[in-house]
């Protein structure tokens, strides 16, 4: 049996509708999203790209030969080279290796 | 087959996939920007503060656990959205006022088609936040009481008390401006 309160309760949902058929979908609304969240990095990406990174540089530091036969023609690299240390070169080029594919992964359409 | 909710939440948890994100946000936009222009009476502050909820909703998906649903989640973010922006006027009345003076300019400058929309905004406008926010949740984002509890965070029987008075006031409100009308 429809109560008073049901009355008023249907009439209230049927205003509600109407006055939400309004509100229409809008493409730009989910852009503006979209564009926005490109400057939103996910805190689980940051921690899995850290780890990463860190991972890579720390096993490349291991590799103590790998960098041994480099030679460079370039006098300012050279000094860079012997500088720095070859093996932290190496661990430095690992780490933004993986840094990179755990930026670029995210952004790629499943 | 549209992928559910919770796959395109997998999704965007597992690998950030902002296309995923999109999904949800053209699958729910329509029911957060509805509930914020009933709650604030004002169309481009919704829109603004339904953007912040859906930014934060992606910041946050790490944390939805999967009990309830995503609807009630997103909900739940879109209200405290709210709330926050209450409370940076330092109270909900000013805040209000605020809206309504929103709402004033609006209705000059646009044509929008506003008859009983304007209406119900208007009676909307007189009930409490409280009130507003739980008759909005049921009877706009059709929500169940045990849904509008867990969006708002108050027990049952105080959503259902406030549903009534608001309820109440609303058919006070309705019914003397058709009196007026006939």
């Amino acid at each position: 049996m429809m109560t008073y309160d049901d009355g008023f309760d249907a009439r209230l949902s049927a205003a509600f509708e109407k006055a939400d058929a309004e509100i229409t979908p809008d493409i730009r609304f989910t852009q503006r999203i979209e564009s926005r969240l490109g400057s939103v990095m996910n805190p689980r990406t940051m921690v899995l790209g850290g780890a990463g990174a860190s991972g890579s540089a720390l096993a490349a530091t291991q590799l103590e030969n790998l960098a041994d036969g480099v030679v460079f023609n370039n006098p300012i690299l050279t000094q860079v080279f012997d500088m720095i240390g070859g093996q932290s070169i190496v661990a430095i080029v690992f780490a933004l290796m993986a840094a990179t594919f755990v930026y670029i992964l995210p952004g790629r359409r499943a | 087959m549209a992928a559910q909710d919770l796959e395109l939440v997998g999704l965007v948890v597992a690998t950030g996939d902002r296309h995923a994100f999109g999904v949800l946000v053209e699958r729910y936009q329509i029911l957060v920007r509805a509930m914020l222009t009933r709650m604030t009476g004002n169309h481009a502050l919704a829109d603004d503060l339904a953007q912040d909820a859906f930014i934060k909703a992606y910041r946050k998906i790490g944390t939805f656990t999967g009990q309830g649903s995503f609807k009630s989640w997103l909900c739940r973010i879109a209200y405290t959205e709210f709330l926050q922006a209450a409370r940076k006027r330092k109270s909900a009345e000013a805040a209000m006022e605020r809206y309504k003076a929103h709402e004033e300019v609006e209705t000059r400058e646009t044509n929008w088609d506003t008859g009983d929309a304007m209406d119900l905004d208007r009676a909307l406008a007189q009930l409490s936040e409280v009130e507003r926010t739980v008759i909005v949740l049921c009877f706009s984002s059709g929500m169940s009481h045990p849904e509008a509890a867990a969006v708002t965070g108050l027990p049952l029987g105080t959503v259902k008390s406030h549903i009534m008075r608001g309820k109440a006031k609303m058919r006070a409100l309705l019914e003397d401006k058709e009196a007026v009308k006939a």
